[in-house]
């Protein structure tokens, strides 16, 4: 049968059919179930919005009872007191309450910053990997952090004069993974499994030096070497927060204009480029970004796992997988849940204190069993 | 009027194992294009190197004169749609989001409203209005054709490729859909390749006929009555038929008769 400019005159056509494609091409805003589908998507995307704000809420007050929680301590008002002087240098420094409140709030504000970027690491590497398992553990970025530590606090007198090394180190081979991942993709291509498979194995060459730096090192290195290992908030300084403050500002930042383009990726790369978009250019970037980022917090802060695995899944339980609300939203959730655990981690036991590290391990653990056990198919 | 041509090209996965050899066609008038031929035959990957989603080893395949090769993915993809036969979401959007996905190219600030106008246009011809809000992994297989095709049309290309677009719906909407597409692509005057696998449905709705043969040429190009003849059946097929070219409306009405197991035909 001929082609028919005029659906009408095309007898292969039942009328169920024209009224169908005339429906494609008339107007339906004055359509009532148009209306009631336009307020619908409109409810949604307002609820999870307020949600959103909702834990940067949470965020805010679990770190502001933080910052003036402890024995010495002049509550909110005068904390928050404290900490507005001490930003224009007007703080009394030689009061024994100011001093104590300005020791305990660069951990309390790096977990803030190191939550966030950890949680958003996550979730965008699960969405452009279209994996629930990836995050920099699973890329291997954290385990080439480790080594950079485990050399520059190993290191002894050779290298201890410059500063900052184990941050430059955990840095530096934090990024190493990224360098063989982008390296093994140019040679076959930049596949999700590819990129999970590469990350793994380099995390095993990576785990397996740092076991022999502590295999070889002398005993009055492995009492740093561990507090890193086991990430530790505590090692972050009032000079570390700027630039840890800057990276994952940017990543968020970043994350938050590549939103839309990591949603269309994530339903595959075939759709992604019928999309027009360079799904394997995208991933890359991503990856470095969240290298980037992860790098930046980890260097800081010791190895902290489970954040970035377990706040996005979390989290999308409730904002749904849009990447425009799942990233602000995991990191929230991600600095609100960094913050609770540093301070459970400080006063469970007091006055030892458990490395955030090992409570979000405690939390994470089992959490992320439980989303397993529990998850269905409305979720991933 | 979008021109489709292919010149020349040819495809392989790797070197030893080419896909597509020599493939010359030219599409210069709209209508509903059905890529048929037995099972790994190039039918996808020809689908795919029109959309560059792989690029062609050899030759060039051009739109409105362009060399797509020259043309970045975005450019493409504002001329050419895609949807694959198969799309599995690890983490599930609502199906609206879903489908909104496909408006990507034409979202800009303050046009929500349009690109949700499309979106309930596309869910009220694919009749799945009542799965807005229902998770995209939730649906079932036909649920999730009928999402990815609408996923497709909200992209509102010149071009509209759909890689078995009716796998895995039931006997009604296989014919509702493929009677949907040629009456979108006669109203819009667009041209929709489809990759299909039954011959009936193919002769009663394409306007033409892409058979291809192992491995990967072209066998035949034309209309139903031209190309699906019981001799270009049973060559590309292994399969005897008979064609009655009185059926219903005047289509070629295939009947198919037995297999004929000849290794060389089946390749084995």
């Amino acid at each position: 049968m001929e082609f028919k400019s005029n659906i009408d005159e095309d007898i292969l056509l039942c009328d169920d059919v024209r009224n169908s494609v005339n429906t494609w091409t008339a107007d339906v805003t004055s359509d009532g179930r148009f209306a009631d589908t336009l307020d619908r998507y409109n409810r949604t995307a307002r609820m999870k919005v307020l949600l959103i704000l909702a834990l940067i809420a949470a965020a805010a007050l679990v770190t502001v009872f933080s910052l003036q929680y402890g024995e010495i301590s002049t509550g909110v008002i005068g904390t928050l007191q404290i900490l507005w002087d001490n930003m224009f240098g007007n703080a009394d420094y030689d009061d024994y309450i100011t001093h104590w409140t300005l020791y305990r709030t660069p951990p309390i504000i790096g977990a803030v910053i190191g939550g966030a970027g950890l949680a958003i690491c996550g979730a965008v590497m699960q969405s452009v990997l279209r994996n629930p398992m990836a995050d920099p553990y699973t890329t291997g970025i954290s385990s080439g952090a480790s080594f950079g530590a485990a050399v520059a606090i190993t290191s002894g007198a050779l290298l201890a004069e410059i500063p900052s090394l184990t941050v430059l180190l955990a840095f530096v081979f934090a990024m190493i993974p990224v360098l063989v991942i982008l390296g093994i993709s140019k040679m076959t291509n930049a596949a999700p499994i590819t990129i999970i498979m590469t990350g793994i194995g380099v995390m095993y060459i990576f785990n397996a030096g740092t076991s022999i730096i502590q295999l070889k090192a002398g005993s009055s290195y492995t009492a740093a070497l561990e507090n890193w290992l086991m990430g530790n908030v505590q090692l972050v300084e009032w000079g570390d927060l700027l630039p840890m403050g800057v990276i994952v500002g940017a990543g968020i930042i970043v994350s938050m204009f590549l939103a839309n383009k990591i949603n269309v990726l994530s339903t595959g790369d075939e759709n992604a480029k019928a999309m027009g978009i360079d799904a394997d250019r995208l991933r890359i970037v991503c990856m470095v970004l969240t290298a980037i980022v992860s790098a930046g917090v980890i260097s800081f802060t010791g190895l902290i796992g489970f954040v970035g695995l377990v706040c996005p899944h979390i989290v999308r339980m409730f904002v749904g997988a849009d990447n425009r609300y799942l990233i602000h939203a995991s990191a929230a959730f991600g600095a609100a849940l960094m913050v609770a655990a540093h301070l459970i981690g400080k006063n469970i036991i007091s006055p030892t204190i458990i490395p955030v590290g090992i409570i979000m391990s405690c939390i994470g653990g089992p959490v992320f069993i439980w989303l397993v056990v529990r998850r269905n198919k409305n979720t991933w | 009027m979008t021109v489709l041509e292919l010149k020349d090209v040819d495809f392989g996965y790797d070197e030893g194992h080419i896909v597509l050899h020599d493939i010359n066609l030219t599409i210069s008038e709209p209508g509903l294009y059905c890529i048929i031929g037995p099972n790994g035959v190039g039918k996808s990957t020809m689908a795919k190197c029109v959309s560059k989603i792989v690029n062609p080893l050899n030759g060039e395949v051009l739109i409105n004169g362009k060399n797509i090769s020259h043309m970045s993915h975005k450019e493409v993809s504002q001329v050419v749609g895609y949807v694959p036969a198969f799309s599995q979401d690890v983490f599930s959007m609502s199906v609206v989001d879903t489908i909104m996905v496909g408006r990507h190219n034409h979202r800009r600030w303050g046009s929500r409203e349009k690109d949700l106008e499309m979106v309930y246009k596309a869910m009220r011809i694919m009749r799945i209005t009542d799965l807005a809000d229902k998770k995209y992994n939730s649906l079932s297989s036909g649920q999730h054709q009928k999402v990815s095709i609408a996923r497709g049309l909200v992209q509102e290309t010149e071009v509209l490729i759909l890689d078995e677009p009716t796998a895995n719906l039931d006997v009604k909407f296989q014919v509702y859909v493929m009677e949907l597409l040629r009456g979108i692509a006669e109203k819009l005057g667009i041209i929709i390749l489809t990759i299909c696998h039954d011959l009936n449905v193919t002769a009663k709705y394409s306007h033409k006929v892409i058979m291809l043969e192992r491995p990967g040429r072209i066998f035949a190009y034309g209309t139903p009555e031209e190309v699906l003849t019981p001799e270009n059946i049973e060559k590309v097929y292994g399969i005897r038929a008979r064609v009655v070219n009185e059926g219903e409306f005047g289509v070629p009405l295939i009947i198919l008769g037995s297999p004929i197991m000849d290794d060389e035909i089946d390749g084995i």
